[in-house]
Order: structure tokens, then C-alpha cells, then sequence
């Protein structure tokens, strides 16, 4: 059992605050992902999670153990490193067994781990070579060799797929949540990547500024964002806001345009007493869609647009159109007939809309 | 680690020649160019010289060399060999300069190694304020402070012991200053923390990590260190009296009043001292030059 | 963690105490000797005040020392500065074949022990039956009667003193000239040439303006060493013994003097150590002096070594 408790947990240097009173549990077993723009507090958190950067206040709690004073060593963590920080004097096997010789163990052992952790990560072949003979996925298996030996509690990954190429990228992230459910250990992955915290997560902790802006699955995180940030960090191409004023008839009117909002915002407009005043809408690309694929039988909510420009992805279109001063990003079907300069009908997907309050940036729900 | 040498001088300008094109050079700049080449192997005849004379004049007889010039040896190696060792254990003073040198240096790399990895990477208050002070001492001669020296010597019972020449090399302040450079260009942090995660002391991290990984440059300090010991003349001068122990420098300076009939010995002896200082450029000039360019980075 | 940055002092102490009880401890007790009249007559060594300094405005082989030592200096530093300057711009950018030859045979005196140089020369420089002697004969230069006495001759001495330094350093200034020039970057030299600059227009206001840096090193650390000039003056001259200063005493140096008095008959050592006091202040006040006069503070991040 080893559940990663962070209570209060706040890092300043002389006077800049890296992280605020972070409060988070992370689950047995559990893969959570810290995801933000550089500069959030996330690798500070890793690290001081890992025992490698002082903690300012607050306790963290592995295994049911405060673990503040405790050195890197005795926290039972294997870390990998964005840059994998391989031995570069060791060749493949010796940087795998090195925690397990400095922990002394029998020699029969260390080679039975090496060689077992070589082969789930299929590095058998390299295990004689330095470091500066290997790819850089190589490279990265080894990385992550190195920290599976040791069967430790928790694996910390500092942006471990940052330095690969896209393509391998994709496929060591499959790998690694592959890994993950075999060894079955808690993991705890930082990234600026939301791709890479979309697939591999159970649960995503986004900060911003060294805040916890929200903790909770993808699909939490997806569908209903407490914030503008995690409403706008989260997807891609980002969520469109639009300023609107909501009137009698459950109406969101922008200068724009004026859509009459679903049932579930019915309900929040309600609860939240919203009626004559200003909040700000937020649309998914997705959930504007060129009104040509509707089919017949849904709600006909549309907003008439000016194509600006066009991106063809190949399962999906990327439309940038506009309303006056007013942009709005489109993911659409591929077959649309829509062209730069011409006329767009969008439909928008009236369940799926959101509701922030534009003083606060807080989402009603 | 090979690649993590610091590249010495003429590969870049290499280099530079290289991707220059080539162009013809007019007669008059040919004249130019003869002459500049004519300069440059005078200079070097000039530079080398002394030391073939040297060697050429240890291997003749002192009835040789009185009657004059020659660039060819002659046979009196062996006599002069015999009459050097009759008055004066040459090698002898060879292994004191050893003894002196080997553990000397070693001292040298492994506290200055230390030394400029706690300035490397840790950043601990004061870490500038006290770098400064090991630039400032690289500026002070010995000379400044040997009478102190001495007399303290004479109190602790140290003089005309090696340990006066051999402790100071803790506090080599270039061999710091050198490193200091090398681990802040080669040594990730990152490295480090990994070793730190995987379970190693502190000092562990040191001996496993960063001495391993920062050898060609504690190499490049070494020779030069070496080489510096084995050099030194007024410390041992002033320190040792029992010429048993003396060094090679202070052995071969006593040359002057033990054969100044027989010059050939004289030269022998000479030789015998500087022909390992030689030898050791020839095998290591890349580290060397490496090593000596590098103190003039700052200040 | 607080712990960890800890470690960096523990592993700075060896190098500094062995700073302080080695290095800076023996300056300063050296300062406290010079006040006290510590000699073989007085081992204890009394308090004198300024006893010692008044000594040495008096002291005719101090004054001499002193100017030796400077014009030793002088005569050797000004050539090897031109040397190092001229050899480091054509080896680095006159496309010399076997550049790295040349380099290395110019640096190599520079490694070999000072006091075997000193002796070598010795044996050398001698009368009838000595190397140089010999080699001016066989040139046809002089002839064999009248084979020149150098080591009887104080100026010959200290001439060929200032030139053995010259020979043993001007390949070492070089090669921190060559790696400073080196650095310069190409584009330079490139827009200087499309600006109409020859060859030795772009060396003018090109390299040596931007290899000051260096130069001022090189001018502070041979000054430095310059001025406490010990090992081939001491072994040199001529007679049986060490030390003697030469003819004249025209190669008597501050350090040498210092060490006559300190270590040979007399032990006069609380003297001595105002001589070195004396040395310790000049070396302070020049370096100080050349730094001011010749510095700009961006100019001193170094550019010389290539980063790896």
C-alpha cells in the first residue's frame, strides 16, 4: 500500500512562492499526472516528493509515513529524469544495478531483477553498451529499467518523453501505461503535455501559479473544468469563450448571436440566480459543428459565421471563423463544404455548454 | 569520456583552414611566406637546441666537448654515467622527487575535485565570496610567505620532512578553479539527484558519480600538477637538509660544484632531469596545453 | 534540503583549512616576523618595530636587488610579449603547415625544471670550453681567441638571464594568446575584409583589442612571477656556489637576497621577512595598478577556453 499524502504543502524561495498549500492524495496504484504550463509548480512538487528539493511547509506522507525529513534514499522512490540522467561512465546493466549494490544486495538478486526488468522493457541486447551508444528511446527504456529494480513504492517521471521525437513519443506513452499496469505501483508523472495526461492519467492534478486548480479524472476534468484556466488548458484547439448577458427565457445573448442554453444550464442559471446578469460562455471546438451534418431530427441551434481560414486534419476539419469581432474555433466533419471567405452555419451542441463567472473565472455548476 | 576533453587549440583552427578556399598566392607572398617559415624554424632550432646539445654532450667525454662543437653523440655515455654516480645518487633523488610528486598530486586531485564540486553544485551561503578566495589564491606566490613557513615548520617538527612539501597540494587553487569549469560544463545535476534517489551518500555520490565522470579534466590538472612538483625548487631548497632526501631540482643544482671538471657528467645529470619532463609533453601536449590555457579564463 | 547544502562546506573544509594553517597563516606570521630581530643571535626573536624597514631604505644589495629584479623582468617580458603576440597571429591565422608543431616545440622549454635549465645554461654559457662559445666559433661570429667570458660579466649575465625567461616563456604567452584568438569569431575578420581592411589592419583593430583580456593576465601573472624571480639566477652564476648574485651581483634578485639572509650563515630571518613583506606590497600594489589602468569590467569574463 503505498498512498502519497501532500497536506498544506508550500515551497518558497526567498520570495517567490513555487507551490501554495497543495493538498493532494494520491491513491495505491494509482497513475496521477501534475499537468501545467512550465513554471506551475510541478516538477517543485515532484521534487519535493522525491526528497530532492526542501519542503518550506506542510508534510508529505508516503505509506503512511511523514516523510519530510526523511533523505531521497530511504523513501523507497525511483525517479526518472526528464533528461534520463544515466550514468554516462556505466554502461546499461551497471546504471541498473547500481541502486541495488549500493543497497548491498546479493549479487544473485541484483542480476535476476536487472535482467528481468531488461526484458520487460525488451533491452536485453543493450545491456553491455554506455549510454552514449543508445537512441534516445533507448535511452529512455533504460531510464525507466533503472527505476523498475528497484520495485519501489512510487515512481516519480519528470517529463520522461519530453526529449523523444513525436512518433516515439506516442508509443513509449503506451508503453508506460502498459508498465504500469503490470507492476501495478503508484506513479506519479509530471508533464506540460495534456495529451500525455489525457491517456495515461487516472486522475490529473492541473496547477497553475502553484495553485491545485483541480484534481479529478480525464473525463471530470474534460467535461466540467471549475475554471477558465483548466477550461481553456485542457483540450485542443482551446475552448472558445464568448461574453454573453443571460435574459428572461433562459436566452445567452452575445452581440453576436443568441442561443437558447440546455437543460442542464437551465438548471445552473437557476441555481446561481443568473438571470439579467453577465457571465462568460465557453464552447468546445467540438461541439460546433458545421450544421450541413446535423441530423434533422435534433435541436436547431445555430450560429451564422465568416470562414477565415482552414485546417484540415484529415478525421476532422478545423474551421477559424468569425462573427464580427467575435472568433470562433470549429472542429468539424472532414467532408464539409466549407470555404476561407465563405459562409459557415455552425451548430452548437447546447448540452455541452458552459458557464463561467466572468469576475472570478469560476465555473457555475 | 573521451569526447568531454576540452579540444585544444589547433583543432578549431583547423577547422578554420579548412573551410577557407584555397587561393594562389602571388610571388611576392610567396617570398613572404618563405621567410615566414625561415622565422618560425629558426625559433624552433632555437627552442630546441639547448636541449639536443644537451643530450648529445651527454654522451661525450669532457676532452670532447673542451675541444669543441659537435651535433653527432659521442661514446662516453657509460664513463660519464659512472663518474655522475661516484659523488651523487641521481636516482635516488629521483625517487625522492617521486615520493614527493606522486602523492602530491594525487591530493591535488582529489581535494580539488572536491572541493570544486561543493562550488559546482552546492549552493551554499557564501559559495561566490569564498570562490573568489580560491582565485585569490592562486595569485600568491610561495615565496611570500617561506619564512613563515619555515619556522612554523621548525616549531611542528616538520622540516626535513616530505609532509611540508606534500600537504600544501590540498589547497591547489588553478586545479579548483579548473574543475570548478569542467563539472559546471559536463556534470548534469540531474545526475546527481539520480544518484541521490538510488541510494548514494553524499560523499558516495562523489567517489561513484563525479570523480568518474569529471576524470579528463582531474587528468589535464594532474599532468600539470605533476609536472609543477616535480619542478619546484625553493620550498624543498629551504625545507631539506639530509641530502638523502633531496629532490631532483635540488640535487641537480648541487651539480655546479660536484663535476666541474667533467663536463660530460654535468650534462648527463642535467639530462637525466629533464629528458621525463619531455617525455611526459610528448605523450600528453593536448591535456597540457589544455590545462594551461585554462587558468587565463577569468580573472 | 538544508542538510544536503550543508555537505558543501564540509567538502570545501579541507582545502580551506589547509588554506589558512599553510598558505595564509605563514604570510602572516612572515609579517609578524618582520618586526622582530629573529636570527641565529636571536632565536627568540625580539621586537623591533619598524627596525627592519628602516634597515632596508639603507641596505645598497636591497636596492640593487630591486632594480635587477625589474630589469630582468623587463628585458624578458617586453620580447616575449611581442613574440607570444606575433607567433599567436601567424600560427592562428596565416595557415601555417604543422602549426601544432611549431606550438609545441615553442611551449616545451617552459615544462622543464627551472633549476636544471639554470644549470644547463651554466655549463653552457662556460669560457673556453662552453656550448655557446663554441657554437659563436663554429658561425664564424667570433673566433677562437677571443671566446667571450659571459659569467664574468655582470651585464652579459643578467642579459642572458632575461633571455633564458624569454626562451622558457614566450611559447606559454603564446598559447594563451592562440586559444584567446581562436576565439575570436570569424565574422569579424570576415566583415573587416568586406570593409576593406588588409591583413594587418583587421590584427590591429581586431585581435589585439579583443585579446586584451589575456594580455592583461599575461602581464599581471609574469609580473608577479617576474618579481619574485628566484631559481635560474640562484642556480646560474658563476663559481662553485649557489646563489651568489653573479658579477656585480647583477643578477641578485629580491627572493634571492631574501633567502641569503634567511637561510645561509646569519639567519638573519626577521630581515628577511620584511623583504618579503616588501615584495608581498609590490606585488599587491602593481597587479592593483594594472588592473585599474587596464580594465574594463565586461572585458573580464575570460572567452579564452573553448566550451566543450
Amino acid at each position: 500500500m503505498a498512498r502519497v499524502v501532500l497536506k498544506d504543502l508550500t515551497k518558497r524561495y526567498d520570495n517567490v512562492v513555487a507551490v501554495e498549500r497543495l493538498n493532494a492524495t494520491i491513491e495505491d496504484k494509482e497513475f496521477v499526472v501534475l499537468l501545467g504550463p512550465s513554471g506551475c509548480g510541478k516538477t517543485t512538487t515532484l521534487r519535493m516528493i522525491a526528497g530532492l528539493e526542501e519542503i518550506t511547509e506542510g508534510e508529505i506522507h508516503i505509506d503512511g509515513r511523514l516523510v519530510n525529513d526523511v533523505p531521497p534514499k530511504d523513501r523507497d522512490i525511483a525517479m526518472v529524469f526528464q533528461n534520463y540522467a544515466l550514468y554516462p561512465h556505466m554502461n546499461v546493466y551497471e546504471n541498473m544495478a547500481f541502486s541495488l549494490r549500493l543497497r548491498r544486495y546479493p549479487r544473485k538478486v541484483i542480476d535476476e531483477r536487472v535482467r528481468r526488468a531488461a526484458k520487460i522493457l525488451s533491452i536485453e541486447g543493450l545491456l553491455a553498451r554506455k549510454p552514449r551508444q543508445l537512441s534516445g528511446g533507448e535511452r529512455q527504456r533504460v531510464a525507466l529499467g533503472r527505476a523498475i529494480v528497484r520495485n519501489p513504492k512510487v515512481f516519480l517521471m519528470d517529463e520522461p518523453l519530453s526529449n523523444l521525437d513525436a512518433k516515439l513519443r506516442v508509443q513509449m506513452r503506451a508503453e508506460i501505461s502498459k508498465l504500469h499496469q503490470e507492476l501495478g505501483s503508484t506513479v506519479i508523472y509530471v508533464t506540460h503535455d495534456q495529451t500525455e495526461a489525457m491517456t495515461m492519467a487516472d486522475r490529473i492534478v492541473i496547477m497553475k501559479d502553484g495553485k491545485v486548480q483541480q484534481i479529478g479524472t480525464p473525463q471530470e476534468i474534460y467535461r466540467h473544468p471549475v475554471n477558465l484556466f483548466v477550461a481553456g488548458f485542457i483540450g485542443s484547439p482551446a475552448m472558445n469563450f464568448v461574453e454573453v448577458a443571460i435574459a428572461d427565457g433562459y436566452k445567452l445573448l452575445s452581440p453576436h448571436f443568441s442561443i437558447e442554453a440546455g437543460w442542464e444550464l437551465k438548471k445552473i442559471i437557476e441555481k446561481h440566480r443568473l438571470f439579467g446578469k453577465k457571465a462568460i460562455l465557453g464552447i468546445r471546438p467540438e461541439n460546433l459543428e458545421d450544421s450541413a451534418f446535423v441530423p434533422p431530427r435534433q435541436e436547431k441551434v445555430f450560429i451564422e459565421a465568416q470562414v477565415e481560414l482552414i485546417e484540415p486534419l484529415g478525421p476532422e476539419v478545423i474551421l477559424y471563423t468569425k462573427i464580427g469581432e467575435l472568433r470562433l474555433v470549429a472542429r468539424v466533419n472532414p467532408e464539409t463544404a466549407a470555404r476561407p471567405g465563405g459562409p459557415i452555419i455552425l451548430h452548437v451542441d447546447r448540452d455541452k455548454l458552459h458557464l463561467f463567472d466572468p469576475e472570478s473565472g469560476e465555473a457555475y455548476r | 569520456m573521451q569526447e568531454h576533453v576540452l579540444p585544444a587549440v589547433p583543432a578549431r583552427a583547423k577547422e578554420r583552414k579548412a573551410v577557407k578556399p584555397a587561393r594562389r598566392l602571388k610571388p611576392g607572398q610567396v617570398v613572404g611566406r618563405i621567410f615566414l617559415y625561415l622565422f618560425l624554424i629558426l625559433l624552433a632550432v632555437i627552442c630546441f637546441t639547448p636541449f639536443y646539445l644537451m643530450i648529445i654532450n651527454a654522451t661525450r667525454s669532457t676532452v670532447e666537448i673542451n675541444r669543441g662543437l659537435s651535433l653527432i653523440p659521442g661514446k662516453s655515455l657509460i664513463d660519464n654515467y659512472i663518474t655522475m654516480q661516484q659523488s651523487m645518487n641521481i636516482w635516488r633523488g629521483f625517487l625522492n622527487s617521486l615520493i614527493v610528486a606522486v602523492p602530491s598530486t594525487l591530493l591535488a586531485a582529489y581535494f580539488g575535485a572536491l572541493t570544486a564540486y561543493a562550488f559546482s553544485k552546492f549552493n551554499f551561503r557564501g559559495n561566490r565570496a569564498l570562490f573568489w578566495v580560491v582565485l585569490g589564491t592562486m595569485m600568491i606566490p610561495v615565496q611570500l610567505g617561506i619564512i613563515g613557513y619555515f619556522q612554523m615548520a621548525v616549531t611542528l617538527r616538520l622540516v626535513n620532512t616530505y609532509w611540508v612539501l606534500i600537504l600544501p597540494s590540498i589547497a591547489t587553487g588553478s586545479t579548483v578553479f579548473f574543475l570548478k569549469m569542467y563539472m559546471d560544463a559536463n556534470l548534469d545535476s540531474a545526475l546527481l539527484e539520480a544518484a541521490r534517489v538510488d541510494g548514494s551518500s553524499e560523499l558516495g555520490i562523489f567517489h561513484r558519480i563525479v570523480l568518474p565522470i569529471s576524470l579528463p579534466g582531474i587528468a589535464t590538472m594532474s599532468i600539470l600538477n605533476f609536472i609543477f612538483t616535480w619542478n619546484n625548487y625553493l620550498t624543498p631548497l629551504v625545507m631539506l637538509f639530509d641530502k638523502d632526501k633531496f629532490t631532483l631540482p635540488i640535487l641537480i643544482a648541487l651539480v655546479k660544484g660536484t663535476y666541474k671538471q667533467n663536463l660530460g657528467a654535468s650534462y648527463l645529470a642535467v639530462a637525466i632531469s629533464i629528458v621525463p619532463i619531455m617525455i611526459a609533453f610528448v605523450l600528453f601536449s593536448n591535456y597540457i596545453i589544455a590545462g594551461v590555457t585554462a587558468g587565463a579564463l577569468k580573472e | 534540503m538544508r542538510k544536503k547544502e550543508n555537505y558543501g562546506y564540509l567538502f570545501i573544509a579541507p582545502f580551506f583549512i589547509v588554506f589558512i594553517l599553510l598558505q595564509l597563516y605563514p604570510i602572516i606570521y612572515t609579517f609578524y616576523l618582520s618586526f622582530t630581530n629573529l636570527s641565529s643571535a636571536n632565536p627568540g626573536g625580539e621586537w623591533v618595530g619598524w627596525a627592519n624597514y628602516a634597515r632596508l631604505l639603507t641596505d645598497q644589495f636591497f636596492h640593487k636587488s630591486i632594480v635587477n629584479t625589474w630589469r630582468i623582468w623587463i628585458m624578458n617580458f617586453i620580447p616575449q610579449l611581442i613574440f607570444a603576440v606575433m607567433l599567436a597571429a601567424i600560427l592562428t591565422r596565416a595557415r601555417i603547415r604543422g602549426a601544432s608543431i611549431f606550438r609545441g616545440i615553442y611551449f616545451l622549454p617552459n615544462l622543464v625544471t627551472a633549476a636544471s635549465v639554470g644549470i644547463l645554461f651554466n655549463v653552457m654559457l662556460g669560457w673556453q670550453s662552453g656550448t655557446i662559445n663554441q657554437i659563436l666559433v663554429a658561425l664564424g661570429i667570433i673566433d677562437e681567441a677571443n671566446k667571450i667570458h659571459f659569467l664574468a660579466s655582470g651585464a652579459w649575465t643578467s642579459t642572458f638571464v632575461s633571455l633564458i625567461l624569454w626562451w622558457m616563456w614566450f611559447g606559454h604567452s603564446m598559447i594563451l594568446f592562440m586559444a584567446a584568438m581562436v576565439a575570436v569569431p570569424q565574422e569579424y575578420y570576415d566583415a573587416a575584409a568586406v570593409d576593406g581592411a588588409g591583413a594587418w589592419q583587421s590584427f590591429w583593430k581586431i585581435t589585439l583589442p579583443l585579446i586584451r583580456p589575456i594580455m592583461i593576465y599575461v602581464l599581471v601573472t609574469s609580473l608577479i612571477g617576474g618579481l619574485n624571480n628566484f631559481d635560474i639566477p640562484f642556480v646560474i652564476g658563476e663559481g662553485q656556489n649557489l646563489g651568489t648574485g653573479g658579477p656585480e651581483k647583477s643578477i641578485l634578485t629580491m627572493v634571492m637576497h631574501m633567502y641569503n639572509l634567511a637561510f645561509t650563515a646569519g639567519r638573519q630571518r626577521g630581515y628577511a621577512a620584511a623583504i618579503a613583506v616588501t615584495l608581498f606590497v609590490m606585488v599587491l600594489i602593481f597587479s592593483l595598478i594594472i588592473f585599474k589602468l587596464m580594465t574594463r569590467r565586461e572585458e573580464m569574463a575570460g572567452r579564452v577556453l573553448p566550451r566543450p
